[in-house]
């Protein structure tokens, strides 16, 4: 009979699961959606849950208005946590055009509401939200992981 | 996101429970917007606001601009949870409603 606890034993890291869906708005709530529920199966706490949900709205939305501008394509999220050494872990990958979201300009928020612009808000909380935040471009994807500790 | 409103005297009074997000700040902003004609006040209970992305920090910096700058009527933000004071502190929204955080 299988040992069935051969089958844990090599696998030092969590359970990750991956979700594909077309990079367009309407599938912003799905997106969350999975981040969602998987962080909290895995067993996240509620508050990092939430800042999960936060930047998966900012990254899932970027990738919608700027990963395809001559067409379609799909953004895939790889969600994980890790219990015991506190972590949850979100990977965004698009093969869109060549777009490191870290690279941009970063908004002054030293200004007043008359002179803030629009763009840029976004990238903001997830570099500041997040305990990691690393960008490649590898394969002809952009691939975008972010680590928050709890 | 869920949103328990009442006007009178020029006053609107929301409470927006849930999140706001890519998907609902439209929702948002249509409900302030279709009565901001009417309006000297808004007050804004986020109690039961989970947290707020960066499309609903738009919508609160375009009706702050109409309400405060354009009509100079009032504004009132009460009860924000840790995750949503987060979000406005490390956008500097915490600065832009610094007088209006009650």
């Amino acid at each position: 009979m299988q040992d069935m606890k051969q089958k844990s034993a090599g696998s030092a890291s969590p359970a990750e699961k991956k979700i594909v869906l077309p990079a367009e708005l309407p599938r912003v709530a799905e997106a969350i959606g999975f981040v969602e529920d998987t962080l909290t199966e895995g067993g996240c706490p509620q508050p990092v849950v939430f800042k999960m949900n936060i930047v998966t709205d900012e990254i899932f939305s970027n990738i919608c208005k700027f990963a395809y501008p001559d067409g379609s394509g799909n953004a895939v999220i790889r969600a994980s946590v890790d219990v015991a050494a506190k972590k949850a872990r979100l990977i965004f990958s698009d093969s869109g055009v060549d777009f490191d979201p870290l690279g941009r300009e970063r908004p002054d928020t030293a200004l007043p509401a008359e002179e803030r612009p629009v763009g840029g808000l976004g990238i903001l909380m997830v570099r500041k939200m997040m305990d990691e935040v690393s960008y490649e471009r590898r394969g002809g994807e952009n691939i975008l992981t972010l680590v928050k500790n709890f | 996101m869920t949103i328990e409103k009442t006007l009178e005297d020029k006053v609107l009074k929301m409470k927006v429970s849930g999140r706001v997000d890519t998907t609902t700040a439209p929702d948002l902003e249509k409900e302030i917007r279709d009565c901001i004609d009417e309006i000297e006040e808004l007050d804004l209970d986020l109690g039961e606001l989970e947290y707020i992305s960066s499309a609903g920090l738009r919508v609160l910096l375009s009706i702050y601009k109409t309400l405060i700058n354009e009509k100079q009527g009032k504004l009132a933000i009460s009860n924000v949870n840790e995750t949503v004071m987060e979000v406005f502190q490390v956008t500097g929204f915490d600065d832009i409603l610094h007088d209006y955080l009650v």
